[in-house]
This record gives structure tokens, sequence and C-alpha cells, in this order.
């Protein structure tokens, strides 16, 4: 209860604060202002629809979600951006161990595009170009570039995530396509590029003990909104079967959002079973594979057993 | 990904069967309402409703003396929070304080709003009637018998008048320094003095209080 005059405050300021600290002195001494009763029940549903006529349920406070391209274009930015900043020494780091190094995870990356820019480059009657393994479809480019100058490396990446921008760009937004061993189409398959290349400049971060830049809320709106689209995906691929109910997802930070997703054959979102809340970047991560379970702050009302049995098939979309 | 996993809805169905019990006091609790608020979550704002819903409504009731603009100002506040919860800073207080803060701001909102409509309602009968107007006393009636149980109330008491009396109009009655300026017809410096003067001595009073004394 000590609060600081501050230059140019007005007594009105002042009061402000005396108020807030007084309320918070009620606060600590127990006293008082407990003993209202509660407000009536009809008042509660008379606001309740009051306020979601002026922002709705499901609409966060914060910019509206990037775009596929825009995602994908800041994203190939900031990595390129993180890649012109490395020495040799870190070049050669280890890295992630089916990778080898850090110039071997972005072969790996240049690898990625040019399959993808193959699969883009059929004519539209030959349908989607076949599934491939993720890893192991780049190996013949990580040894090809292996021994080659790392300006190399990282310029036949760009090249490629140029290329495929264009491409996708140009191509209608549904169009289907093959992402590794995922069907998807061509907004889908930005949105999983943009993906891997955060996790991957994340991963490149801690390979070299740097820290880790973060990513705009427009690039997290996106990537989580299509996340929770996808992840009845993820429970059929881990568990053959429907998780049968409702769960509202409450993604907090910049970027997050609210979403009431159905785990059902209908599809039909009902009340709530369970609510699982996290944070945005966080859940990301855990469908990167990049953080486990038990490492993921959440936290979980209602249907518990529902909520985990979802959560733990969340990593299943990862391909890395 | 569209096609295989079909479309996430965000639409409002209410709040989950089973809520917990909401820990009132607990400041992590808070965060992550206010957290859930921000990322639209309107089961969060019932929760805050419940919670502190009571709190909003009697603190209005107070103020107005009236039932149905202490329903308005309680909807006002709620539905200020749902638009605007990142202006909530946990660090200055707790959601509590926030929405008591709201709850006491908005009330004497009303109460202006209510004088003034009262006030121009008299003139325009006075004028009607051909009878000047008389000297309108009626402003603000905050009911503020409970918070003169309080330890600020007991600290003003302590207070020398002239400073007792800044305070108790800006404190108690929402005035800013230049309506206590008008109200008292001393120059607005001499009001700002007497506020400065006043909340120095109240702090210095109050921060000399243990919890237990100042609870009421």
């Amino acid at each position: 209860m000590n609060p600081a005059t501050t230059p140019g405050s007005t007594p009105d300021d002042e009061l402000q604060q005396l108020l807030v600290d007084d309320l918070n002195a009620f606060e600590r001494a127990g006293a008082g202002i407990e003993d209202f009763e509660p407000a009536p029940h009809d008042l509660g549903r008379t606001m309740l629809l009051a306020a979601l006529a002026v922002r709705p349920h499901g609409a966060p406070i914060g910019p509206s979600a990037a775009t596929p391209a825009d995602a994908f274009h800041a994203t190939v930015a900031d990595l390129d951006a993180l890649i012109g900043t490395l020495d040799d020494n870190e070049l050669e780091s280890p890295c992630l161990s089916q990778y080898g190094r850090v110039r071997d995870l972005v072969a790996h990356l240049a690898g990625v595009e040019e399959q993808l820019v193959r699969g883009l480059e059929r004519p539209l009657g030959d349908g989607m170009a076949p599934p491939m393994n993720h890893v192991e479809g780049t190996r013949l480019v990580i040894d090809e570039l292996s021994e080659s100058p790392a300006q190399d490396v990282t310029d036949r990446w760009h090249s490629g995530a140029t290329r495929l921008l264009k491409l996708a760009v140009a191509s209608e937004p549904a169009r289907p396509v093959m992402v590794g061993t995922m069907p998807t189409d061509v907004d889908g398959l930005l949105v999983l590029r943009t993906f891997e290349l955060w996790t991957h400049l994340e991963d490149i971060c801690a390979a070299i003990g740097r820290a880790t830049p973060g990513l705009d809320a427009p690039r997290f709106a996106l990537m989580s909104s299509r996340l929770v689209q996808i992840l009845p995906t993820a429970v059929l691929l881990t568990q053959g079967d429907f998780e049968k109910g409702t769960i509202r997802f409450v993604l907090t930070g910049a970027g997050g959002g609210t979403y009431d997703r159905a785990f059902s054959p209908e599809d039909r979102v009902t009340a709530p079973d369970a609510v699982i809340i996290t944070d945005v970047a966080d859940i990301c991560r855990a469908a990167s594979n990049r953080m486990t379970r038990e490492r993921l702050p959440v936290t979980i009302e209602g249907n518990a057993e529902l909520a985990e049995r979802v959560l733990a098939s969340i990593g299943a979309l990862a391909q890395d | 990904m569209e096609g295989l996993a079909g479309t996430s809805t965000q639409r409002d169905r209410g709040a989950p069967r089973t809520l917990p019990a909401m820990d009132r006091d607990d400041r992590t609790a808070q965060q992550t309402l206010v957290a859930r608020m921000v990322a639209g979550d309107s089961g969060a704002l019932t929760i805050v409703y419940e919670s502190w819903g009571g709190l909003v409504f009697g603190l209005a009731r107070r103020v107005t003396g009236d039932e149905e603009t202490a329903r308005e100002v309680t909807q006002e506040v709620f539905v200020h929070l749902w638009q605007n919860p990142d202006r909530v800073d946990l660090t200055r207080g707790t959601l509590k304080a926030y929405l008591g803060v709201m709850a006491h701001r908005r009330a004497v909102d009303a109460v202006r709003r209510r004088a003034t409509r009262e006030r121009v309602q008299q003139l325009c009968e006075a004028c009607e009637d051909g009878v000047e107007a008389g000297h309108d006393d009626a402003i603000v009636d905050a009911d503020h018998a409970s918070w003169q149980a309080t330890r600020v109330r007991a600290a003003l008491d302590r207070l020398p008048p002239e400073q007792r009396t800044a305070l108790e109009l800006a404190y108690f009655r929402g005035r800013t320094y230049r309506e206590v300026a008008l109200e008292l017809d001393i120059p607005e410096g001499t009001a700002k003095s007497r506020l400065r003067l006043g909340l120095a001595q109240l702090r210095r009073l109050l921060s000399t209080e243990t919890p237990h004394e100042a609870s009421i």
C-alpha cells in the first residue's frame, strides 16, 4: 500500500490507484466485500448474451490468422535470416540425430521443397505424387550436399522454398497434394511447411545454443487453427477409432483462440465434454513432437480421460 | 487437411458440464481466466461472473441505490471485461479489485448521468412552471455507509477537515479534482494541493496498519 506518485500523475490518477490498493487491502484482510449476495441469475444470462453480441464466443483478441502463403513466406524469411548468421562451426554443429549436422538439416529441407515442387509441377490430371517417407525421401539430397560448400546448401533450400511458394500461389488452394505420407491441399501444404520450418528453426537454435525467435501471432493463429482441425485424424491414426465427444481447446497466448472440436464420425459439435487449456506455442511444439505430453503445461476441465487420449495422439502427425 | 478432418467450429456451446471449483484467491487461476477470455472462451466469462458478479452488483447497488441501475452497471462491467480482457493488468491488483474498481467507477458515472437527467428535468419543470430553479444538491447519493466502516474511512476521519472533505468528495463520490474545486468553491490549485496532501497523509496512516487492523 504505497503507490508511488509518478511524475505527471494527477490527484485523480492517485485516487484511482488508492482505490485499487484499497480493494487489494480488503482482500488481504479477507473482509468486507465477500459479503455480497450472488448476482441475480437472470442477469448472468442477459449479460452473456450482450457480451457475445459484441464479441462472439471463439473470437480471440488480437490479429487475425495469416494466410498460408504469407505464413510460409515469413517463415522462409525467418529461417533464411537465421541461417545467414550461422558461422562454419555452427553449421557443422550436431543437430537432430536423423540428419546429423545443422547443414544436413538444411539439406533435408532443400530435399523436401524439391519433392513438393515436383508434386505441384505434375499436371492436374496425373493426381497426387506418391507418398514418400519424410526423412528417407530426402536422404539422397542430404548425401549429395554433404561435402558441398555450406552456402550452396542454403542457396538450394532457399531456391526450392521460393519456387514452391510461387507454384503454390499459382495453384488452386484446394488442389489435392501429398506432403510426405499425408494427403492435403495446397493451403494445407503451406501450413505444414510453415510448421516444419518453424520447428526446425527452433531445432537449429537449440543445437547452437541460441534463443529461439518467437513466431508472430498471425502465424500461430493459422497453425493452431489448422492443428485443431486435423486432430481427429491424429486420433484415428494412433487409436484406430474416435474418442467420442466434443473438446473445447482454449489456446492462450498471442495467436491463440478457442475451438470447439467434435471427435466423432458424425463430426457433430455438442456441449464440450472437456476443456483443454494450454499455450498456443506449446501445443504447436507438442504437435511437432518437440514437447512431450508430460512437459506440456495444460489444464483440463471436465472429462480428463477423453482429453488425455486426444493429447496422447497430438504428435502423431509430426513426420520427423 | 481440410478434407480429412472436416472443419472445426467456433460457437458458444456454454460451459463444460463439469467445472472445478474456482479458487478465487489464486492469482494463477485469475491469470488463466483472463488468458481464456483473451482467447475467446466465453466459459471463462461465465466463471468470472459466477465468482464476482455478486461483488459487482452489490457495489453498484450500494453506490447507485437502485437495483435497475445496478443491473445495467453490472452488465456494462462484464461486457467491457469481455471486450477488453487484455487490458486487465493483474500486476496491479487482483481480478476482484479490477472488477470492484470498474463497478465503482461505472456506478458513479451512472449516478452522475442520473443526476444530470434529474437536473435537466427539474430545470424544464421550473421553466414550465415559471419558477426559478433552485439549487439542486441531490447530485450523488452514493450509499457509503458500508465504506464508513473501512479502514479508509477511519483514516479519513483523522485528516484535517479541509483535506478530509476534498478526499471524501473525490473518493466516495467519484469527483475529479476540478469538480472538487467547483463544489468547495476553491481554486483548482488549492483542491489539488488538498488532495495531494490528504492522499499523502492517508497513505502514511494506512501503510502503518497491519492487514488485521485494516479489516472491518
